[in-house]
Order: structure tokens, then sequence, then C-alpha cells
């Protein structure tokens, strides 16, 4: 069953899929199962196309040709700077703000 | 087909069109493999109502990458003008015909079919998606598949000489159909503007497409290489005067049509002597033997008064609405040899024999020359 996204940027299904991508092409299916492992977060198939399909405007991300019905899609060059900036932000944000609720 | 997945394909239908070609297989894949859940449906729906929404925001606003896929058929100066003048003659041929009766029903038929079926086959758009050209049509989509394309490039003069249409339109609506020239052999057109006309090939087809922009066009075919792309110089020019052959072809005719169509070579003369009538038609003259006429019978129908002798069926000769000469059948069903610019009282000359043929004969005064085949053969 899809369970909602954990509120927050960590779990935005744009950058989760940006995130699974980044070890790979993967085909929609096997994203679905590595974001559920690596972050906890189940996003149901309309929420996961919806962002794929986002990301595919965004050019963040291009289908691959494959014989099968589920194409596999990779990171862009563009789409790995974005999330790679993205990330760095994150960790920054993250790091300071651990920083001061451990001094707090 | 499992009643699972007619299912799935049922719900992905809720996605709108555009979206389904570019993701929709993978997507019903993906379903197939899912638990199909209340909350998984619903995920769907709601991912389908936001694609629908999407696909509103870029019908009104434009100028995103999807909308990017698609492409206008602009029509150029001289498909412009051919359409104008072609609708035009189909449009009044049909009005000039009203006085003809029954006749201007098959004629606005027959206009309204070639104008309506024109616009139906050609090319609305283009849109690349699901690794596919997709020619928009009124009467359904034309699709190239292009993973197999050899090559795609500008249209140049030299692949026009000589060019010659073997099937569809020259002008009307576009340039669609089948086309030969000596550079590119059979070839499939779905063109608008000449000047920007493209061709694509793969190993079996030449396909030709004239999307408004070019530069896009290309950049939207997917897993290109730069050896498959080639501009050719000189296009503009050269393919506005290597048509002309092929319009020459649909102007001529299109005027025999219309000449067919609108020709009368104006009352047959005649011929009275005391044994026959000889009735002068440019295209189904014939001698009426006196012997073979109820010449106490002879008379003037009026077409008005009397339809049951209103011609209705052409079963040999010649007709258009303003000149019918040779066989014909009447509102009763008889067989009758009619001779008339399209008038309505025509001379009757009813035969002597029961299984004659009746001759129905326009003349400028049908009166007097009933009374005067009556008088040469009365007594005979």
């Amino acid at each position: 069953m899809a369970r909602k996204p954990k509120a927050g940027p960590a779990s935005d299904p744009e950058m989760l899929i940006l995130a699974s991508l980044a070890s790979g092409p993967k085909h929609g299916y096997a994203v679905m199962g590595d974001v559920e492992a690596f972050s906890g977060v189940t996003m149901g198939p309309g929420t996961l196309y919806t962002a794929i399909t986002r990301l595919v405007e965004k050019k963040l991300i291009v289908p691959k040709a494959s014989p099968g019905r589920q194409r596999p899609y990779q990171l862009t060059r563009t789409g790995a700077r974005l999330l790679g900036t993205q990330l760095n932000d994150m960790q920054r944000v993250a790091a300071a703000g651990l920083e001061r609720l451990r001094t707090a | 087909m499992k009643l699972r997945e007619l299912g799935i394909r049922l719900l992905v239908r809720f996605y709108p069109a555009a979206w389904r070609r570019e993701f929709g297989e993978e997507f019903v894949d993906l379903l197939l493999r899912s638990p199909l859940s209340v909350p998984v449906l619903a995920n769907v729906l709601v991912g389908a109502f936001g694609e629908r929404v999407m696909n509103l925001f870029r019908r009104i606003v434009g100028g995103d990458e999807m909308a990017d896929r698609t492409f206008n058929a602009r029509y150029d100066r001289m498909a412009k003008i051919g359409t104008g003048i072609a609708v035009a003659v189909l449009v009044a041929v049909p009005l000039m015909a009203m006085r003809a009766g029954t006749v201007a029903a098959f004629v606005a038929l027959v206009s309204a079919a070639v104008i309506g079926l024109g616009f139906a086959y050609s090319p609305r758009g283009y849109e690349i998606s699901g690794g596919a050209l997709r020619v928009k049509r009124l009467v359904g989509d034309v699709v190239f598949p292009l993973n197999t394309l050899r090559f795609v490039r500008d249209a140049n003069a030299a692949d026009f000489w000589g060019c010659v249409r073997l099937w569809g339109s020259g002008g009307l609506f576009g340039y669609y159909g089948l086309f030969w020239s000596k550079a590119l052999g059979r070839s499939r057109w779905y063109v608008t503007d000449r000047s920007k006309a493209m061709i694509l090939a793969d190993g079996d087809r030449v396909i030709l497409v004239s999307p408004d922009d070019r530069e896009a066009f290309v950049a939207a075919i997917p897993h290109r290489d730069s050896a498959m792309t080639a501009t050719a110089s000189g296009s503009a020019s050269g393919v506005a005067g290597s048509l002309v052959v092929g319009l020459a072809i649909g102007g001529v005719t299109l005027g025999l049509v219309a000449s067919a169509m609108l020709y009368s070579p104006g009352r047959p003369p005649v011929d009275l002597t005391r044994d026959s009538l000889v009735i002068h038609s440019r295209f189904y003259g014939m001698t009426v033997l006196a012997s073979s006429v109820d010449v106490s019978g002879v008379r003037v129908v009026d077409l008005q008064t009397d339809p049951d002798w209103k011609p209705v069926l052409r079963t040999g000769g010649f007709g258009n609405p303003f000149y019918r000469a040779g066989n014909f059948r009447t509102a009763s069903g008889r067989a009758v040899k009619l001779f008339t610019t399209g008038t309505q009282r025509l001379l009757l000359l009813p035969p002597s024999r029961e299984d004659g043929t009746p001759v129905l004969l326009d003349a400028a005064d049908p009166d007097q020359l009933a009374a005067r085949v009556r008088a040469e053969w009365s007594g005979r």
C-alpha cells in the first residue's frame, strides 16, 4: 500500500528519484523499491510517475531505449549537478541545525 | 488480455493521451506488478487528475517541454491560394447546378466529399512522443517509428526535381499522399509548407513533413546522432520551383473536372424529314425513325406537372447539371433517350412498339416542333 511520504525536503518525490538514479539507470518499479529501501518512503505509482514526468520535462532524467515495456531512466548531467547542489545544501542545513540543537 | 490488465488499462485512460503515449505502457506494467489497493487506486487517480490539469495549463500557456514536442503544420502561400480556389470552385459548382434539381444534390455531395476528405486527411500538426513521430490528422494519426530512423534532413531542390504526385493532394489543404521523384523514389508526404519540408527515412519508408520549427523538431527526435542529421541548402527556393509540375497536374485535373461539370454544347440541332428525326447531339447523336414513333402520342411534357418523366438516373451517355444526352431512367423507372440542357418542357416521342424507348428532346419551341412532327409523320 502506498504510504504518504514524510513531510520535508528529504521526502520530496523528485529528490528521492534523483537520489535513486544516482547509482545508475533504473526503471520505475526499481526506483520505487530502491526509494523505499534507502529512505523508508513508499511512493504510490501516481506520485512516482508524476515526479518522473516532471523530471523528464525538466531534462533532469532521460528515458533510455529498452526492448521491454519498462524503460530505464538515467540522470542527465544537469540532473546530477542539481542533485549534488541540493544534497550539499541539505547537508549544510542539516549540519547547522543539528549543531544548534546540540548546543541549545 | 486478462481482466486485471484490462482494468488497469481503463484506469490509465484517465491520464491525457499525450502522457499515455509517452509513459502509458511502462505505467501499465508498473501497475501490473503492484498490489491494487484503494489507496493505490486513489493515488493513480490523483496523478491522472494532476496530469489533466497540467495538460490544460500547457494548452493555455504552452512553452514547456511537453508542448515543445508538438509542432504546428502551417500552410504556405501556395497551399492557402490553392485551397481557397479549390474550395471556391467546389462550393460554386453545386450552387450553379441548383437549377438542375436532383443532379445538384449529387454534385453538392461530391463537392462536400472532396472538401471533407481533403481536410480530414490533411496533416494538422506533428508530435514526437513515445519514440515515434505522429502526424496528426482528423481521420487518425500516422505513426512513424523513430527508433529505426536512418536520417533526417531538410529537403532541397534536387529532392523534388521531376516530382510527380501519384496519389493525394497537391495543394488542397496541403501536399500529402504518395509522390515520386528521381532523388527520393516513392515518398509519403505530410507537408503543408514546402519551404519547411524535411525528409525522414528509415529502411523502408521515406516521409516528408513540414514542422513550423525545424530546429526544435530535430532536437526533439530521441537518440539522434549528428550523422543522422544534415542540412541542405537552398531548400526554400528550390522546392517551390520543382513542385510546379505537381501543382500543374493538380490544377489541370481540377480544371478538367470543373469543365466536365459545367460544359454544355447547348440544345442539339435536329433535322426533321418525312421519315426521320436526326438529333445532332455532340456526345450521343441518334436518328429517330418515324416508323418507330407513336405519332398520336407525340406531345410536350412539363417535368414540373408531370414528374413521372423526370430523369433521375443516367445509365449511359453524358450528363452534368447543364447538359444530358443518352440513356436515362425516369422517376417512374422507365428507360428513355434524353437530350436536354436542363429545361422543364421537353418534346416526348413515344415508341410505337411496347418494347421501344421513348425520346425526350429539348427544343427551343417544343410545342412548335411537336406540331411539325405530327404534321410531317401523320398519315404515313
